[in-house]
């Protein structure tokens, strides 16, 4: 797909190439890519090929996508990107899951932030039930030590009923 | 190598910080109900950086006070602290422990204050004498209150990054000239104040000569003064008689009745 070798290709602008987990090779502008704080640094330490081991091409293509939209962001197009940012979330807990730990192990805070905003607005009057089941959460509390958690946060369990769905 | 979140060897998919960093945009109440998933959830619950309390009785104290001790003992980093009291306590036993909740607050870098009272039996006036003004708060960007009564007490120790300030009077009875008097004094004292916002839930015709008669000090400089009137009466006068109080260079109204004066006030602005 693309070249390791980066200036090279276009002249003026220099080129990084990303490499997924799976193998999959990703040329792309440096200006789009140091959004990412991890990749920047690498690209300060002469790095032009940068392997990506805990991204797999699923995911980096999805992040590939979030960085050259952002990229774009000017005063005028805010409402546009906003709109983008809505569909960009609107994956499975599975996809957001993913993408969330990929943007934390990039460093790409824009990203970080509307993932987790996300996600909490997802979860967010959902019963404990089903935040387990989201998550995949083992209960290790002893029945001793969750009753009295439970009695601790009382407060926070009063009123309303919660949401039982898992997406 | 692909390392697969889904089949690391700990049962939760997300790492600790990522479940952490997840928590802090819940609210208050709801990350404290997800501490009874886990121990990892309880954790993370520990450190939520935005407090939000409801107390309606005297438990809900202890429980606040219970809180705010660990925040203070394990130096847990506050960003907001949002107090709605719907206790019917007196200001004495109220203002001592939010005295110290808020001295806490601020010790642990809050910027974001919020106090609501909707007891008509304590004031703006007690919050600022026992809160604020004993307090050296230089990080604190934005502070609401909602009390009855509009305070002609000085702020000694002002924070200088203080952008915003929400005051909701809670008025039983009609506003007269003698409470816009107290207004201008009041702001009159926030000297770093740019924005106030103020509520209303109803407005009244205000006597101007009264006003007139009354003038003291020099009217506030403001940038901006919101004012949100929840009423249908129309009273021209009453926005004379706020722009009487203040100066604002940028004067945003919203009002229930449109046809409320709203072209005179704008010829108010500067």
């Amino acid at each position: 797909m693309a070249s390791s070798s980066s200036s090279s290709k276009t002249g003026l602008k220099k080129m990084l190439t990303l490499k997924s987990s799976d193998g999959d090779e990703f040329e792309l502008e440096e200006s789009i890519v140091i959004q990412c704080q991890t990749i920047k640094h690498m690209v300060e330490d002469g790095f032009s090929l940068i392997p990506l081991q805990n991204v797999d091409t699923k995911t980096l293509t999805k992040i590939i996508e979030y960085m050259k939209k952002h990229a774009e962001k000017t005063e005028s197009n805010k409402e546009e990107i906003k709109n983008f940012n809505k569909e960009f979330v609107k994956g499975s807990f599975d996809d957001q899951f993913e993408l969330v730990s990929a943007a934390n192990y990039l460093h790409i805070n824009g990203l970080m932030d509307l993932l987790c905003q996300s996600i909490a607005d997802r979860i967010n009057n959902k019963s404990v039930r089903a935040v387990r089941e989201i998550f995949n959460i083992s209960n290790d509390y002893t029945p001793d030590e969750e009753e009295k958690v439970r009695d601790e946060h009382k407060w926070a369990h009063e009123g309303g009923e919660f949401d039982e769905s898992l997406d | 190598m692909a390392t697969r979140l889904r089949s690391t060897t700990t049962a939760d998919i997300l790492h600790e910080c990522l479940i952490q960093k997840i928590i802090s945009y819940l609210s208050f109440q709801e990350a404290a109900k997800m501490s009874i998933l886990s121990k990892t959830w309880l954790q993370a619950w520990f450190t939520h950086p935005n407090l939000e309390f409801r107390v309606h009785c005297c438990k809900d104290f202890e429980t606040v006070d219970k809180i705010l001790a660990r925040y203070r003992d394990r130096k847990i980093p506050i960003n907001k602290f949002k107090f709605w009291n719907f206790s019917d306590y007196n200001s004495s036993k109220v203002f001592p422990l939010l005295d110290k909740w808020l001295g806490i607050a601020i010790q642990n870098g809050v910027r974001d204050l919020l106090y609501r009272d909707l007891s008509f039996s304590r004031s703006l006036h007690g919050i600022l004498e026992t809160g604020i003004e004993k307090i050296d708060a230089p990080t604190v960007v934005s502070i609401e209150y909602k009390g009855d009564r509009v305070s002609e007490h000085k702020i000694a120790k002002e924070s200088n990054q203080l952008k915003h300030s929400e005051i909701v009077p809670h008025c039983s009875n009609n506003l007269n000239a003698a409470w816009f008097c107290k207004l201008r004094n009041f702001l009159s004292n926030l000297t770093s104040l740019s924005q106030v916002s103020l509520y209303f839930v109803k407005c009244n015709d205000i006597n101007m000569k009264d006003l007139q008669l009354r003038h003291s000090v020099p009217a506030a400089q403001l940038d901006v003064l919101n004012v949100d009137i929840r009423s249908f009466e129309t009273c021209p006068t009453f926005v004379d008689a706020l722009l009487w109080s203040c100066h604002p260079r940028r004067l945003n109204v919203h009002s229930e009745q449109s046809a409320c004066g709203t072209q005179k006030w704008g010829a108010g602005k500067e």
